[in-house]
């Protein structure tokens, strides 16, 4: 008897509903959301850093006079699509020496314990103005440069510009079309949750109405509910974000070169876009069934 | 006490439906302020739509239906709860929260309707459970009263927003002959104290013992015992 009366005493709250499984699902659509509203409010910094990294290497021959290395240098300085920054040219002079030494760094092998003579050549790293960099201009750099004297080859990682352009634009398409099936479910999902609490709670219900409640008095707690939920959701999507971003800067350090200011404008947004979202999908949903005798929700 | 002349329901030519079916068809009545009156028939005859309907609970009707103020036919939904309470409402399918305490019961009902001061809350609970008897019942379950006490909760409850009209269908259906007439004396005490009644029974012992005005219902008609076609 006592267990009944333990039983019966447990009040049905009017606005409870399940919490797992809309929040599992409302967070995952955030987080989603989240990443690419991140990844778009920096694209342009992504791509700049990006197409920054791209060099153009001119490798000069073995039997370069000095006069003549310093000739190119001169003539390279003068040419117009190489970067200037802070009144500095963007040109990095690497000797066959410095060469080996980077190869031994990067390798942890000495190969001149096996060869006689440095086969490595010494080169000239140009970075160049960001609209330079695309497929045709780069090639007739390359092309103009490997025609002058004493200059061996040149080379480029070719195509890089391009697919980062192109790279950007499928991210988005893949993002927004699954935020948007995410965004879909979670609706749903929400109707169907606040459908079955409202059929739950249709006696409480059926007397708040009887008793002369309004019909926002019977909406609010659900409406609180929903919205306390869809900020609690973008709270976590937002310390997922945050997580998944700092693991990122931690695993791959060169990331830190980008400067990423908008971090707490995304966060800040995905919590209240959380809430709005709970509160005006469980609004429609609401009104919805509200206007329905509740015996016809089964 | 002085009634003024003003109705609180009345009634012209109107037409009752459920389910899209016409249950009463160009009834008209009235009932002033302060009346006590019997709605009889058999079952199925239309009594629970007629009162549904005068509280807002089904399609709208035709013709002129006007309830404390409130015309039904174009009332918005907003406007309903307003309506239901300057009504208290004792129906069937209206029972008590079975996981609540008798006060928390009142409590729930006087939140509901926009009450705020919770001193004025407690008096009002504590006013309405005198009227009908239960002063000492506030903290007990539902299922610890007998259904006759139940019933007085349920009463108590309709008088929460002191109502121009009480309707209570069948409010004695399931109780022993003794408890149903102590029941039946709470009405008349409220009706005493100025506040209109509608019953609709099927305990004809009732209207013998405490005449008053009938509203026999009988193929889609209102027969009125305060009209001459009344036998």
């Amino acid at each position: 008897m006592g267990d009944v009366t333990k039983h019966i005493r447990r009040k049905k709250i009017l606005g409870n509903f399940p919490f797992v499984i809309v929040f599992t699902s409302m967070t995952l659509a955030l987080f989603v959301l989240g990443v690419f509203t991140f990844i778009l409010v920096h694209a342009g910094q992504l791509s700049q850093f990006l197409e920054e990294s791209i060099e153009v290497h001119v490798i000069l021959n073995k039997e370069i006079s000095e006069s003549q290395r310093a000739y190119i240098e001169t003539q390279l300085n003068a040419q117009p699509f190489v970067l200037r920054k802070d009144q500095n040219v963007m040109i990095k002079y690497v000797s066959e020496n410095d060469a080996k030494k980077d190869f031994i760094k990067s390798y942890g092998e000495d190969f001149m314990t096996v060869l006689d003579e440095n086969p490595l050549h010494s080169s000239f790293i140009l970075k160049l103005k960001p609209e330079y960099l695309h497929k045709k201009s780069l090639a007739d750099i390359a092309l103009k440069i490997s025609k002058w004297d004493q200059v061996k080859e040149v080379y480029y990682l070719e195509d890089l510009a391009d697919q980062i352009t192109k790279n950007i634009r499928l991210l988005t398409i893949i993002f927004v079309s699954f935020s948007i099936v995410l965004l879909i479910i979670t609706i749903l999902l929400i109707n169907n949750t606040i459908k079955l609490a409202l059929y739950s709670q249709r006696f409480l219900i059926r007397s708040m109405q009887l008793v002369g409640a309004t019909q926002f008095f019977i909406q609010k707690p659900f409406l609180a509910r929903a919205f306390s939920q869809g900020l609690i959701s973008g709270a976590t999507a937002s310390l997922l974000l945050a997580g998944v971003y700092y693991y990122i800067l931690g695993m791959f350090p060169d990331f830190q070169a980008l400067n990423t200011p908008y971090l707490p404008h995304v966060i800040g947004t995905l919590i209240l876009f959380g809430g709005l979202l709970g509160l005006f999908s469980s609004l429609i949903v609401i009104n919805k069934y509200l206007k329905m005798s509740l015996d016809e929700l089964y | 006490m002085q009634f003024s002349s003003e109705p609180v329901v009345s009634i012209q030519d109107a037409s009752i439906f459920q389910d899209e079916k016409t249950v009463l068809a160009n009834i008209s009545f009235s009932i002033k302020k302060g009346e006590f009156v019997y709605v009889i028939g058999r079952t199925g005859s239309g009594k629970s739509s007629l009162l549904k309907t005068l509280y807002a609970d089904l399609e709208y009707p035709k013709g002129t239906v006007n309830v404390a103020g409130f015309d039904i036919p174009r009332i918005k939904r907003s406007e309903i709860p307003y309506l239901r309470r300057k009504i208290g409402i004792i129906f069937q399918d209206f029972q008590l929260l079975e996981d609540r305490t008798i006060a928390e019961n009142l409590y729930f009902v006087l939140k509901a309707t926009g009450w705020k001061n919770s001193s004025e809350i407690k008096q009002r609970i504590t006013d309405v459970l005198i009227q009908v008897g239960l002063g000492f019942s506030s903290g007990k379950m539902p299922h610890q009263l007998s259904g006759g006490e139940q019933q007085r909760v349920v009463v108590a409850r309709a008088l929460l927003n002191e109502p121009q009209l009480l309707i209570a269908d069948e409010p004695t259906g399931n109780l022993d002959p003794e408890v149903a007439e102590s029941i039946l004396q709470l009405f008349l005490d409220i009706n005493k104290s100025g506040t209109a009644i509608l019953m609709a029974t099927h305990n004809y012992d009732f209207l013998k013992r405490h005449p008053a005005r009938v509203l026999r219902i009988e193929d889609d008609k209102i027969i009125d015992s305060h009209s001459s076609s009344f036998i």
